[in-house]
């Protein structure tokens, strides 16, 4: 199911990004870190809370933060008092979708200036490790009695891509390798790795074979907020806004072991969708700069595939061969990634977005991409590994 | 109608369910099918099958004693995941065996052995 409604009145542009420090065990609050990154994009769009007509929120379980009902304990801390506010909720593809809410209310017409905010506090609440909180999301007939785990069901994928495609544990670790070398560049990031090597990797705790330590992106705690405009608001905030062309979603079935693992059909149909509505009919040429989601550096791979960024089994080809380097001629997770800078589940997917936003605008500092980039791409996934968020944007 | 996959795992028999109308398959049986909405019906899985994907997990929680295999078999037309009684390959046939784990009937998959 895909819209074909793409005669949309407004157009929407992003106008201000803001992004916390992504850590293990942030003294903030999760109220205080929400506001730190609403203030900073209010900030870059010269703008203050008065201004802003409606707030969206975005957060995954709430056995994160340890606040239920967290959508409206975070809007408190984003400034969404005595505002239409509301949170959005798609588990781990949160946080592309909380941009993609806002579109909404602005290209509905309804709202001129929305406050776009995701967090995630990850290392306190959930006890004795964040993964517990993935014990209450199975199949309880089939599933439940095995106690999965995410990362031995990731696992699993990683396995079945690595069959089908040929591919070798070492082409997959130039991802973390690239990603945590890529974070150096940002003032946000947890893993700054700059002399990782592919044997550091391989030679990393075996969690869940084939997953080790370092095929997996850290738990943390941060935030992220943009600031979206209609077009005649964005043209008055400033000279250099980046347009949101195009936005899709969809979802899998939960049933994920009757899938077929090797090949993310989740990210295909939203990416078509989103490339529908922007005009795109060949991503490999059209899209400039991506950041797929990449919580685990094999989804780097499948995620780019998903979006058509390359052939089927092609992105370990494109990777080793340089092409996804910062210089490269498809520079891909420029910002770090997960992988790099940390993964507070919704406020990663959203520093994606704010990663491509200044990437566009050429605000990206010593993470700047070589080539000049006019339309780029940012991609979440989540739920139990089964819904795609994409967003497609443009100068 | 997971009832009735209990009633068939006491009677050393595994069930899924396929669609009447599409015709896909489903594990565990559902009453209704996900993609089209079709009626279901109950279907024996067969007892031969092959090895699609496996992790051996080393780090779990305290029910369970690492390292093990957990997997996902193609049985015909039902993909089924599993705990395997020992160590796997992708590729590899494996039957499923009913046996009693922790006081409840459950499947797990053996490799097959050729000799």
């Amino acid at each position: 199911m895909t819209s074909r409604n793409i005669n949309f009145k407004h157009r929407v542009a992003v106008v201000g990004a803001g992004l916390t420090l992504f850590r293990s065990k942030l003294l903030e609050t999760p109220q205080e870190l929400a506001w730190l990154a609403a203030k900073q994009a209010l900030d870059e769009a010269g703008l203050t809370l008065k201004d802003i007509d409606c707030v969206v929120i975005g957060s995954a379980p709430d056995a994160f933060d340890g606040v239920h009902m967290k959508g409206e304990y975070l809007a408190e801390g984003a400034g969404g008092i005595h505002k239409p506010a509301v949170r959005v909720f798609v588990g781990g593809a949160t946080g592309v979708f909380v941009p993609i809410a806002a579109w909404w209310h602005v290209a509905s017409g309804l709202c001129k200036k929305v406050l776009a905010v995701a967090e995630e506090k990850m290392s306190h609440a959930a006890r004795p490790h964040t993964q517990y909180v993935f014990r209450y999301i199975w199949d309880p007939i089939v599933e439940k009695p095995l106690n999965p785990n995410l990362i031995w069901i990731f696992a699993m994928e990683m396995h079945r891509y690595m069959y089908k495609c040929g591919v070798k544990k070492e082409d997959i670790a130039l991802v973390s390798v690239k990603n945590k070398r890529n974070a150096c560049g940002h003032p946000s990031a947890q893993l700054c790795m700059p002399d990782i090597t592919v044997d550091d990797v391989l030679k990393s705790e075996v969690l869940v074979w084939p997953v080790q330590l370092y095929d997996i992106s850290p738990t943390s705690d941060g935030a992220a907020a943009v600031v979206l405009a209609s077009e005649e608001e964005a043209r008055r905030i400033t000279d250099t806004p980046v347009w949101i062309k195009g936005i899709g979603w969809t979802l899998d079935t939960t049933h994920w072991t009757n899938r077929d693992l090797a090949y993310p059909e989740y990210v295909r149909r939203a990416a078509e969708m989103a490339y529908r509505m922007a005009g795109i009919d060949n991503p490999r040429k059209q899209i400039d700069v991506a950041e797929p989601y990449d919580p685990f550096d094999y989804k780097e791979l499948h995620h780019m595939e998903g979006l058509g960024l390359a052939k089927k089994c092609e992105a370990p080809v494109l990777t080793r061969e340089g092409v996804t380097q910062r210089d490269g001629d498809l520079p891909i997770n420029p910002s770090g990634g997960l992988l790099g800078i940390g993964n507070p589940i919704a406020a990663a997917g959203l520093m994606k977005v704010a990663e491509i936003f200044w990437q566009l605008r050429g605000e990206a500092g010593a993470r700047q991409v070589k080539k000049p980039v006019y339309t780029g791409l940012a991609q979440a996934w989540g739920d139990l590994m089964q819904a795609g968020t994409v967003i497609v944007m443009g100068v | 109608m997971s009832s009735e996959l209990f009633a068939a795992l006491k009677t050393g028999r595994l069930i899924g369910s396929r669609c009447k109308n599409c015709g896909r398959t489903h594990f565990p049986p559902a009453r209704r099918c996900a993609r089209c909405g079709g009626e279901m019906q109950l279907e024996e899985i067969p007892k031969r099958g092959v090895v699609l994907t496996f992790s051996e997990v080393y780090v779990s929680s305290p029910a369970f004693t690492p390292p093990y295999v957990v997997a996902i078999a193609q049985f015909g037309d039902f993909k089924v995941p599993g705990m395997a009684a020992d160590k796997v390959e992708i590729g590899d046939e494996v039957e499923w065996e009913v046996a009693d784990r922790h006081g409840n009937l459950w499947y797990f998959f053996r490799t097959v052995k050729h000799y």
